[in-house]
């Protein structure tokens, strides 16, 4: 039985099945061919119907057949398919990248969609998003450079990126990384400013992690998805005993629950009026929640529209220059900065300047609700802390 | 880890209103979520995060893509 065929087969397929071969099993059932069911693969013995039982076009009892099941990819996947990689393997990957930033000295820390799974609030990303100050992003840049997965080296993430330079970062600007020829591509955004933060995230870091509330208001963002994330943080924080996590609820009946037995201070009222309606009227604190969040939505939009404004011009000079294709990290990034000097404005939101932008972002919702709710709206001043303008020579 | 979190813990912060926080906290994450995540979110991190990794794992074994564009900004 040792020198069947079958036999073989079912044992490498079962050890690849483990990881232990670092081979998908799929590649290996083509040997046999595609229509082969997986019970032959295995070696398990196929069910024979008897007289009287129920059977399927391949002539299997169903009932016996349940448990087994038949690889249906198609065969030019099964052949070009490299060893799989599981979301662990990425989060363990992305985290010690960080990890090795912040032995060196420097000050990073995951947020974002990786940052809300560690604090309770799954959400499915495969992604990693990381701060990093001003010494850690040429650490950062270092790391990223030697850092293979499987064999895959780190390469910009198409024309658009940015250079990871802190002199773009500072004023705004994300870069963004990818591992390519991998069967799930690793993405790794890389920013110096939390967008929307009201205070200083490099005085908020926790482990490889930022702190929640720095998470909580990066997550008022232009996307719907993003809003629940907010009310769970928010929660979360007055759970920890934080009482800033008022800041951060948007939903009225989770905020009239919770006054009920949280302190409320008078300052966290100042900083956000729409709070001052609990338990006066829920109609008009749902109508001024959701006034709040419109602004929000088009603080971003208006934040990213003069981003976008720019990079055009920057992403054209990138494509068409020839010496970036194929070319090493390294060389990459010097040529990304030759045309981010002539291209990139550091600070386009300095540039624009703040109070036109939440001008803007105000009259925005001006139109979608009636003036009269303005005034229940927060200062936004404060949340772009961070943000500068580095010497460029 | 848990500790020093609890040493930190308010005044107002009685066990009464921690045990109504919680509630609180895991109805709005029903009404958000859904009641599975909700239930996911609520397992100790061990358990929640293997979830969480064959959720995804799964949906890119069926051909989901969670790439994201670039952008230049975040």
């Amino acid at each position: 039985m040792g020198s069947d065929p079958v036999l073989r087969l079912s044992t490498f397929d079962i050890l690849s099945e483990r990881g232990r071969l670092g081979r998908d099993p799929a590649n290996s059932v083509t040997r046999l061919g595609p229509q082969r069911p997986r019970s032959i693969i295995l070696g398990i013995p196929r069910p024979q119907a008897v007289a009287g039982d129920h059977v399927d076009s391949l002539g299997l009892n169903p009932a016996l057949t349940s448990t087994i099941t038949f690889n249906r990819t198609p065969r030019h996947r099964r052949l070009s398919q490299p060893a799989k990689i599981s979301q662990a393997d990425l989060d363990r990957f992305y985290e010690s990248i960080v990890q090795e930033v912040q032995d060196r000295g420097g000050i990073c820390a995951i947020t974002s969609g990786m940052a809300c799974v560690k604090y309770g609030v799954a959400q499915s990303t495969k992604d990693c998003d990381v701060l990093c100050d001003e010494v850690g992003v040429d650490l950062m840049r270092a790391v990223i450079a030697k850092a293979t997965l499987r064999g895959a080296t780190a390469a910009y993430h198409g024309h658009i990126t940015p250079p990871l330079d802190h002199r773009w970062l500072a004023g705004g600007w994300t870069s963004h990384f990818i591992w390519e020829s991998l069967p799930v591509v690793p993405q790794l955004d890389v920013f110096s400013v939390a967008p929307r933060a009201s205070s200083n995230w490099t005085d908020a870091v926790d482990g490889l992690f930022v702190e929640m509330q720095i998470v909580a208001e990066m997550k008022r963002t232009d996307r719907a998805k993003d809003w629940p994330f907010c009310d769970s943080l928010g929660v979360k924080l007055i759970d920890s005993g934080e009482l800033t996590g008022w800041l951060h609820i948007f939903e009225a009946a989770t905020l009239e629950e919770l006054a009920s037995g949280v302190p409320l201070p008078d300052d966290l009222l100042e900083r956000r009026p729409a709070l001052r309606l609990i338990g006066i009227d829920h109609f008009d604190l749902r109508k001024a929640l959701m006034v709040e969040q419109t602004f929000w939505q088009e603080l971003d939009r208006v934040r990213i529209r003069i981003h976008q404004d720019f990079i055009r011009k920057y992403m054209h000079a990138v494509k068409h220059d020839p010496r970036v294709k194929n070319s090493p990290l390294d060389v990459q990034h010097q040529l990304r900065i030759e045309h981010a000097l002539e291209w990139l404005p550091q600070c386009p939101i300095l540039d624009f300047g703040i109070a036109t932008l939440i001008d803007e972002a105000k009259m925005a919702t001006q139109r979608l609700h009636s003036k009269e709710w303005m005034k229940f709206l927060p200062d936004a001043t404060k949340h772009f802390c961070g943000l500068k303008r580095i010497s460029l020579s | 880890m848990d500790q020093p979190t609890e040493l930190k813990q308010p005044e107002w912060m009685t066990p009464e209103l921690k045990a109504e926080l919680k509630r609180i906290e895991y109805e709005y994450h029903v009404r958000a979520f859904g009641e599975e995540m909700a239930r996911v979110n609520f397992l100790p991190e061990k358990e929640r995060m293997e979830y969480l990794y064959d959720m995804i794992d799964h949906a890119v074994a069926k051909g989901v893509k969670f790439d994201r564009p670039a952008r230049g900004v975040s």
